[in-house]
């Protein structure tokens, strides 16, 4: 019996993937695109026009683009991919004819499609400020002007033009690490 | 300036997702058995209820809010932070990464969650299940298999009438 206790004490393994970069180093791969990051958490997001998204993104936070898949009609994006710092992000949008055929899109929806969202995603950045205002100039609408807070962190929120809620960041205080104990 | 300070602070990436859930101390409990989460950090309100609790998972941290704590009741009137129970589903799906996606999926199953789609190689190289856990969020548990040159995704989706444009 593979589930009697041992699900509450056994170590799941997690993958680490040597060939990824860290952060701080140059990509080893540079005539090619930026090799997908293969461990850790992936936000997985939907919204309407994913090209769009990934300009948004990309303007914004900087993010570098991976991938874009087309619909046959050449022009819808159906799935992009980005890099945020260290971290990969995915976007697909709902309507596209890719998630149409899939069978299976009233569990693919998209914030505006929701009324709201259940996840939030927290980004750091080198400037809270300059990527803050970026981000206004470019749509989005403050939830929580930047400001000191008390976690060590200079921080505020916003809904972008798709719906989704970032809060920004920058670590101002050094802090030991959550798992330092 | 080798001594300038970190803007990300140790420990953390770039991006963390921030998890809004209905009971939010069983879902932490379901994290825990489902994919080895270790809880660093938990704030209860007066009442328990999780005001935000941190988990890390492999090597990615979470933050959770329990839907009906203080910390997010403000930004929930607003629409902003609401559970997928509340909201009928979600709009931020997980794409994580393990050593033994069958495994995982197995426990995860075990645990409480609900198949979306079963364990099956993908043509980008990677075995991922897709599941929804007892408290609507949803998972692709994935373990890469191996690599896939992208002219090779390319043109299997050329053979279903797809185009490819990687950079």
């Amino acid at each position: 019996m593979l589930y009697g206790t041992a699900v509450e004490t056994s170590e799941v393994s997690f993958a680490e993937d040597p060939r990824v970069p860290e952060q701080s180093e140059k990509s080893a791969r540079p005539e090619e695109a930026p090799a997908a990051p293969r461990r850790g958490i992936m936000p997985f997001m939907y919204v309407e026009g994913a090209g769009r998204a990934a300009d948004f993104y990309k303007q914004v936070f900087g993010a570098t683009e991976l991938m874009r898949e087309f619909d046959p009609d050449g022009t819808t994006v159906n799935h992009a991919q980005l890099k945020i710092g260290d971290t990969m992000i995915m976007l697909s949008d709902p309507a596209s004819q890719d998630v149409r055929e899939s069978g299976s899109q009233g569990v693919y929806r998209t914030p505006h499609q929701y009324g709201g969202s259940s996840v939030h995603l927290y980004v750091y950045v080198a400037n809270v400020d300059e990527v803050f205002k970026r981000a206004i100039a470019a749509g989005a609408k403050v939830i929580d002007p930047v400001e000191d807070k008390e976690w060590g962190d200079r921080c505020g929120g916003i809904e972008d033009p798709f719906g989704h809620v970032w809060w920004v960041g920058t670590a101002i205080k050094d802090l030991p690490p959550k798992d330092s104990n | 300036m080798a001594s300038k300070m970190k803007t990300i602070p140790a420990g953390w990436h770039s991006v963390t997702p921030f998890l809004c859930v209905k009971d939010a101390a069983r879902a932490i409990e379901f994290y825990r058995r489902a994919f080895g989460a270790t809880e660093l950090e938990r704030m209860e309100e007066p009442d328990g209820k999780v005001n935000h609790a941190v988990l890390k998972i492999g090597d990615s941290l979470i933050r959770i809010s329990d839907d009906s704590s203080k910390h997010v009741a403000e930004w929930a009137a607003k629409g902003w932070s609401r559970s997928p129970q509340s909201l009928g589903g979600t709009p931020v799906h997980f794409y994580v990464y393990v050593e033994d996606s069958d495994a995982v999926f197995k426990r995860a199953i075990a645990a409480g969650a609900k198949v979306m789609e079963p364990v099956a190689d993908k043509v980008w190289g990677d075995r991922i299940g897709s599941l929804t856990d007892p408290f609507g969020h949803v998972w692709m548990v994935a373990t890469h298999k191996r690599d896939v040159p992208i002219k090779e995704v390319e043109k299997h989706h050329a053979a279903s009438s797809r185009a490819v444009n990687s950079r």
